[in-house]
């Protein structure tokens, strides 16, 4: 039986195909590679998810990156003493998918074909952060971040990476901060811990735990949940009738607010419910309007902070978003750090950015900002409440006036 | 079955592949993004003859690659970590194309000898999730869903990486190659065409089934460790994403179904095509692609190879899936 | 709460819940039999049915149930669209075209959401959200009751639709025998335009169902179709009836599951239950023959 594919065909469409390609792609790889005397603007990029599971925070992060660009440029730009006067910066954001080996990619292109000449963070550790942190390493450019727990980022031992977040351990003590200021006829008996079953929620889990001895309370419910289960009655039921008071839950945005849900359909409730990740969006508040009310959320940064910029970029936040933000200051700062490393460094070769960064003690609209040897700077995670639709900073003590409340049975709400 | 290969065919094949080998020797890997766009390409080749050996030759669909690509990543960095085999070692490298062909037969035996057709699809669906699930609840030895971090200190350049896809792709290229023009080829077409003559004429057809099947699963095993190499970082939901399911059966089609360079002409285009995308349209890339899937689908389902071709392809072709008896022949 | 009093509840959710993924797996159930392909777009449809009610109600105040009516011709329309401007094309081309196509279906229709809703997540809230009602010692979700009421109401109306109605005999003539059913003067695309055309609908109102329940957001769509498939596969490929109880069956052992078990296997449970099936009884728990309606 002969096959009459004509062979000859067929491979030089492939070969035309496969020229045509590389003539794109090394197209727009030479397009963006500039001598130095006429570099005109300082080139940032960016691995963010703007598609995909995670895209939600991707938009946000997005804009408040574009948002210290925007201002950056308007006060005509960063200084740089290497070429005597002020480049403004260019961002240029490829999108990682939410995924790490799509993140490894985008930082990838964006270091080789849009020549790069450094890069802010990317969203999640595991998906977006240490992906992005392991490829800027490998091509030695300086990859500025957040949104990375530091243990598992300490690991690696980065040498062109640094990390502005939380500490777990202060982050995981702000409940137990907060009970112990309870009076003692309210005291917190029956703690329960529900934790997401992935990367983030684990560690969380362990530091609970740990400090749960160190408080000395004993949780009566320890359990993780699976990502993106719809119902949580098995949980639920089982929380109810054990009897628990409070509950510690670590989750997404959607998985909480069917939680809530879920408990009020059950008749369940607790006098304190904290809960990262999942319940500090302005969308957990849309969802759940008033049913929202006392629980408790994580998060980076507050607009009411007594620091230069926080309240006027909490309110242009929310005229684009019509909602409130914890957590657009801490990438604003980012940023912030960023601008005052280059001029501190007077270059932009990026091993001495990031030296800059290491040595240098910076103003941002986080408060100071510090790094240690390491490429750790720490800033302190926040806990809020809701209240009529917007989060009320509770911790740190000292920056806030609201008195935290606890929660009454839903029949008395 | 033998087909009579023009000289020409032979030269353009050796021409290319010399082309790909002196290609990062002339340009610094580090600084040139084709390099690295090369690499995955050639993973992504590897990957595709592989499903086509078990769909295009062998006729049965699968989408359980994704679970032998991640095995292997793990046996890697499992391997690796416990301190039994090293950096981009072959000895790793071959222990996971072997682990995911070793599965492949235990799977296969189970699947291939009671499933047809869309229910073998399906079965190799659930094989991937559930292999997921086991390695995120795997404690420390598979790292939970942190998955396994590897030194990436180790890293010096894309040069081997790249030499080394291209040699597992070239592999899994004359591995198919052989393959077909020996005897198990002549089985495995003869059992994609009609099972139960083959069966009639004495072929062995599950032992045959599982071969392709464990062939295909030892590249993606290879795939999958050169892979968790180059990201340092192993873990479920990225290596076992259906992604690595999904995108050697597109490319594959979209090459040619059952042809010899089909994966490979589809491997190179697709990426290609989601590359370019993504520099130029990184906002709504996704929709891009996966308009340009329904395009493709639409008006090239037999694939590029049959461009080449006076609809002779498209005869010979029944369906790939399924046995049912409503199934036409044209 | 008593022992066996959590355990009731805990049926009775996982019924509850389990409807809801059948509403989902008959519309697949209904497509596959009759055109062999796995439509893995299921989900995505389901989402942008919940997007669309989510925008009536938001923008009209109309309440999602009614949502329903306003629900079924539009998406009967887009089905038979569907079909008769994409799929008729590429059934010639064989299966692996058919399912490639609805993927990037499905890939289109996600992001298309994602671009222009934003992929934030979304979230109806009416009167009689998160109210349960006591029966008993016993809470039951309104909401989630609604749900399998519209949920039996649904597979009624296609069974008896399939029964009763020369259309519905005439699809189920075409999934036993395409050929012969061309035969006998049925036209193929007709039939199988109307047959997608029903399986969209049904997407439909499992999106109305899921809007009025649960938050969502464009990426959902996915997690959906793969429960909706085992759903099916357990009920077996092409039986109506058979992917609702499957998908209660599907929802109870899920349920079961997360309680007995921690939350984590759950997922692997379902896997492990969906090859068994398939693998010892291929027809499915409740199909006598691999095509009954």
């Amino acid at each position: 039986m002969k096959r009459r594919i004509s062979y000859k065909k067929v491979f030089w469409l492939g070969f035309v195909l496969l020229l045509a390609l590389c003539f794109g792609l090394s197209g727009a790889a030479h397009a963006k590679t500039e001598k130095k005397a006429d570099k005109k603007e300082i080139l940032i990029g960016t691995n963010l998810p703007l598609t995909g599971i995670l895209s939600m925070v991707g938009i946000e992060q997005r804009w408040a990156y574009e948002t210290a660009v925007a201002d950056i440029n308007k006060a005509g730009g960063v200084m740089v003493k290497e070429f005597g006067k002020k480049l403004p910066v260019k961002l240029i954001v490829g999108d990682d998918e939410s995924d790490p080996g799509k993140a490894a990619a985008a930082v990838e292109r964006l270091i080789k074909v849009n020549k790069v000449d450094m890069l802010l963070g990317g969203f999640a550790a595991p998906f977006g952060v240490i992906p992005g942190c392991i490829t800027a390493e490998k091509y030695k450019k300086y990859y500025h971040t957040s949104i990375c727990l530091i243990p598992p980022w300490l690991e690696h031992k980065f040498q062109w990476s640094t990390v502005f977040f939380f500490d777990l351990d202060q982050a995981c003590s702000v409940p137990y901060e907060m009970w112990a200021k309870l009076p003692a006829n309210q005291k917190i008996q029956k703690p329960a811990l529900i934790m997401e079953d992935s990367f983030d929620g684990r560690a969380f889990a362990g530091i609970f735990r740990k400090l749960a001895e160190k408080y000395g309370y004993k949780f009566v419910m320890d359990e993780p949940w699976a990502v993106g289960a719809k119902d949580y009655s098995a949980q639920i039921i089982k929380a109810k009738s054990l009897g628990v008071d409070a509950i510690l839950i670590f989750g997404a945005d959607a998985d909480c607010i069917t939680f809530v849900r879920q408990m009020k359909e059950n008749d369940f409730s607790v006098k304190y419910m904290h809960g990262w990740k999942g319940t500090w969006a302005g969308e957990f508040w849309q969802a759940l309007g008033k049913d929202a009310q006392y629980i408790l959320l994580d998060g980076f940064w507050s607009m009411d902070f007594p620091f230069p910029g926080a309240k006027e970029l909490g309110e242009r936040y929310y005229q684009k978003f019509k909602k409130y933000s914890v957590s657009v200051g801490a990438l604003y700062a980012l940023c912030q750090i960023l601008w005052q490393g280059i001029e501190k460094a007077g270059t932009l070769d990026p091993g001495k950015v990031r030296q800059a960064v290491l040595d240098n003690e910076f103003q941002t609209m986080m408060g100071k900002v510090k790094y240690d040897k390491n490429g750790v700077a720490i800033f302190v995670s926040t806990g809020s409440q809701w209240w009529d639709g917007k989060q009320m900073t509770v911790y740190p003590f000292e920056l806030t006036t609201y008195k935290m409340k606890l929660a009454p049975p839903w029949k008395e709400r | 079955m033998k087909k009579p290969i023009q000289r020409s065919a032979y030269i353009l094949v050796a021409i290319v592949t010399l082309a790909f080998v002196a290609f990062p020797l002339l340009v610094d890997t580090e600084e040139s993004y084709l390099v690295y766009f090369f690499f995955m390409c050639f993973i992504y080749v590897a990957l595709a003859q592989g499903w086509n050996l078990v769909a295009g030759y062998a006729g049965q669909a699968s989408f359980g690659q994704h679970a032998f690509f991640g095995l292997g990543a793990y046996i890697t960095a499992i391997t690796w970590k416990a301190g039994w085999t090293d950096f981009l070692d072959p000895v790793a490298m071959t222990l996971s194309g072997a682990g995911a062909a070793l599965l492949a037969v235990v799977v296969g035996v189970a699947l291939l000898a009671k499933l047809r057709g869309d229910y073998f699809a399906l079965g190799t669906l659930g094989l991937g999730e559930i292999l997921r699930v086991v390695f995120t609840q795997g404690g420390t030895l598979t790292g939970g869903p942190v998955g396994l971090l590897l030194p990436s200190s180790s890293y010096q350049s894309l040069g081997p990486y790249y030499f080394i896809a291209l040699t597992i792709a070239l592999f899994t290229f004359l591995f198919v190659w052989l393959l077909m023009r020996s005897r198990v080829g002549l089985a495995l077409v003869a059992i994609r065409e009609d099972e139960q003559a083959a069966a009639s004429n004495g072929i062995h057809v599950l032992k045959f089934k599982i071969l392709a099947f464990a062939a295909g699963a030892f590249f993606s095993g290879m795939c999958g460790s050169i892979y968790g190499y180059f990201l340092f970082h192993i873990h479920p939901l990225g290596f076992f994403s259906l992604n690595w399911a999904l995108l050697p059966v597109l490319m594959t089609v979209l090459g040619g179904i059952g042809t010899l360079f089909g994966p490979v002409l589809g491997a190179f285009v697709l990426a290609g095509v989601f590359e370019l995308a993504n520099l130029y349209i990184p906002e709504i890339h996704p929709m891009f692609s996966g308009l340009f899937v329904i395009l493709v689908m639409l008006f090239l389902p037999q694939g590029m190879m049959s461009l080449g071709g006076k609809g002779v392809l498209a005869r010979l072709f029944p369906f790939i899936l399924g046995l049912s008896n409503q199934r036409e022949r044209r | 709460m008593s022992a066996f009093n959590a355990f009731m509840q805990i049926l009775i959710n996982g019924v509850l819940f389990g409807s809801m993924y059948g509403v989902a797996a008959i519309g697949l159930s209904l497509i596959f039999g009759s055109m062999q392909i796995v439509f893995i777009a299921q989900g995505a449809v389901i989402i942008l049915a919940a997007y669309f009610t989510y925008w009536v109600f938001t923008l009209t105040g109309l309440d999602p149930f009614f949502c329903l009516i306003l629900c079924l011709p539009v998406f009967m329309a887009l089905g038979w669209g569907l079909y008769v401007g994409l799929f008729h094309k590429v059934a010639r081309a064989g299966k692996n075209p058919s399912l490639l196509l609805a993927f990037g279906l499905m890939v289109l229709i996600e992001n298309l959401m994602a671009f222009l809703w934003t992929p934030n997540t979304r979230a109806i809230r009416t009167s009689y959200t998160a109210i349960g009602l006591s029966v008993g010692p016993m809470q039951i979700s309104f909401s989630r009751l609604m749900v399998f009421i519209i949920s039996l109401a649904a597979t009624g109306l296609v069974f008896l639709f399939m029964k009763k109605t020369l259309w519905g005999k005439a699809v189920r003539a075409a999934s036993e025998d395409m050929g012969a059913a061309a035969l006998l003067g049925i036209s193929p695309r007709r039939v199988s335009g109307l047959t997608f055309a029903i399986g969209i609908a049904l997407a439909g109102i499992a999106g109305v169902c899921t809007a009025t329940t649960y938050p969502f957001d464009p990426y959902f769509g996915f997690l959906f179709s793969l429960k909706a498939l085992i759903a099916v596969a357990f009920g077996g490929l092409g039986s109506v009836g058979g992917a609702l109880l499957g998908g209660i069956l599907l929802g109870l052992l899920e349920s079961v599951g997360s309680y007995l078990i921690s939350g984590g296997w759950a997922d692997a449970i379902s896997y492990a239950a969906f090859l068994l099936v398939i693998m010892l009884r291929p027809q499915g728990l409740f199909g006598q023959s691999t095509r009954a309606a």
